[in-house]
């Protein structure tokens, strides 16, 4: 059994959806609101964690080709576009460069590379059942016209690949001929999908009044049971976000850039609050770790 | 595996060449403005006395940048060649003396205007505040880059915190 398995059976897919939105909730505000780079990064380094359990090696092309140059970009171009601060490190133009822009510049980089993992794991835990399943009591109709709005891109991508195939081997594919009869053909698998996706819609309608759609309050694809473990994430999620508002309200995680920088990052209540923050956002990443244990050890030595 | 190296290879060095450009860019645009070499003088004077009066509005954060007589720099005399304009030798001379100066290009005006001197920002001192400047006690009603030079002139940076009535200058009067 390898590692790589969790990417299709993630433990915390199986939280209910109540606990994990609220959990992300926390994990996407919090960069937001504090600015404070040991949070920040924290904040990054679980994201980044968390992500790499999700998605394993796929993870690590994003990171890199997405992610990081992102960051940079924002980190570059804070110091050309904000002059404030009072360390003017060197002249841009006649503008000067200041160290307390280059800081703010790589905090905010920071920030976004947190919220963008952040939103990687999102998706990843977020499918779209989940979804329904959240909405589907408030708003039905909206939330299914949305999951089935979602629904239709694939199957349609899917559809015409079938038809192109189809025509390909009966001659008429869209790789041969000139410019014109290239158009046509591809005007015919449009045609043919159109005609294919209304033919399909109706069907739908059918099947779905037949099984007696409406006649109920909507059930959901999965079932989700509230039990101890998605109490326990929601009161630690809880706890973070209460804790997070004390040490606001008492400055313990203050920062400032401007007009000069200055950090609170020793004080004992900042560390405990820092410690804190990491174990809720870590959080996530120990369930997928202790459950990969628990199965792994579950496995017959025989 | 050896595709997966390769992405990661090509990624790095497309970062470095942007990061590389991006250097390249920065030296070169920070030429420093030349000294003045022509004999033509003015005198030039920066103060925010207006702030000591409205300290409530003050933004918190500001009080270690603002000077304790509201001076930043005392009138002095200084030089300036033919056909500079009173930006360029604001530029120059907080340059040389280390004060923070912050100027954006606006092209509604076709000019250059001071957002902050030493850190003391347009709206640090509430809605009505910012930096205005006189030639000669008169507060020209345009840009900074736009007003040329002549010998003798006194120019001086007044912060207003109630849209320059309070530094003699309201605008539009």
């Amino acid at each position: 059994m390898k590692d790589t398995e969790l990417n299709n059976r993630s433990a915390f897919s199986a939280v209910h959806p109540v606990a994990a939105l609220l959990f992300f909730a926390f994990a996407l505000v919090m960069p937001m609101l504090l600015l404070h780079p040991v949070l920040l990064g924290i904040s990054f380094a679980a994201a980044v964690v968390w992500s790499f359990l999700l998605r394993g090696k796929k993870q690590l092309g994003f990171l890199l080709k997405f992610v990081l140059p992102v960051m940079l970009l924002s980190a570059l171009l804070n110091p050309v576009f904000n002059h404030a601060g009072v360390t003017v490190l060197f002249y841009l133009r006649y503008n000067p460069v200041t160290l307390e822009a280059v800081l703010y510049g790589l905090a905010s980089a920071l920030m976004l590379g947190a919220v963008i993992t952040w939103f990687t794991c999102f998706n990843a835990i977020f499918t779209s059942d989940k979804l329904i399943y959240l909405t589907g009591r408030l708003m039905p109709s909206l939330a299914l016209v949305i999951s089935m709005a979602l629904r239709f891109v694939p199957l349609f991508t899917r559809q015409a690949k079938r038809i192109a195939l189809a025509r390909r081997g009966a001659g008429m594919g869209t790789t041969g001929g000139n410019v014109i009869e290239r158009a046509k053909n591809g005007l015919s698998i449009l045609s043919a999908l159109i005609t294919w996706s209304l033919e399909s819609s109706v069907t739908t309608a059918d099947s779905m009044r037949a099984r007696g759609y409406g006649l109920h309050p909507r059930t959901s694809f999965s079932n989700y049971r509230f039990d101890g473990r998605d109490a326990a994430i929601l009161l630690f999620t809880a706890l973070g976000a209460g804790c997070s508002g004390l040490a606001a309200g008492f400055g313990a995680a203050s920062v400032r850039f401007f007009p000069s920088y200055k950090i609170n990052a020793c004080s004992p209540l900042f560390i405990l609050y820092a410690v804190l923050y990491a174990a809720v956002l870590l959080l996530p990443a120990a369930l997928e770790l202790y459950e990969a244990h628990k199965w792994h050890s579950s496995i017959s030595k025989i | 595996m050896k595709p997966f190296f390769n992405i990661t290879i090509k990624v790095f060095v497309r970062a470095g060449a942007l990061l590389l450009a991006c250097l390249l860019l920065v030296f070169a645009a920070c030429a420093a403005p030349k000294p003045a070499e022509g004999k033509l003088r003015c005198t030039l004077e920066i103060e925010c006395k207006t702030i000591l009066d409205n300290m409530d509005d003050l933004n918190a954060d500001k009080l270690e940048v603002l000077p304790e007589d509201g001076v930043l720099l005392k009138k002095c005399t200084v030089y300036f060649d033919e056909g500079d304009s009173v930006y360029d030798m604001l530029v120059r001379e907080t340059r040389a003396r280390g004060i923070h100066m912050e100027a954006s290009y606006t092209p509604v005006y076709e000019s250059a205007y001071i957002e902050g001197i030493g850190n003391l920002y347009e709206f640090d001192c509430g809605e009505g505040s910012g930096w205005m400047y006189s030639v000669n006690g008169e507060f020209p009603n345009y840009g900074t880059s736009k007003y040329e030079l002549h010998d003798g002139d006194e120019v001086a940076f007044r912060y207003t915190c109630d849209f320059g009535a309070d530094v003699g200058g309201l605008m539009g009067s």
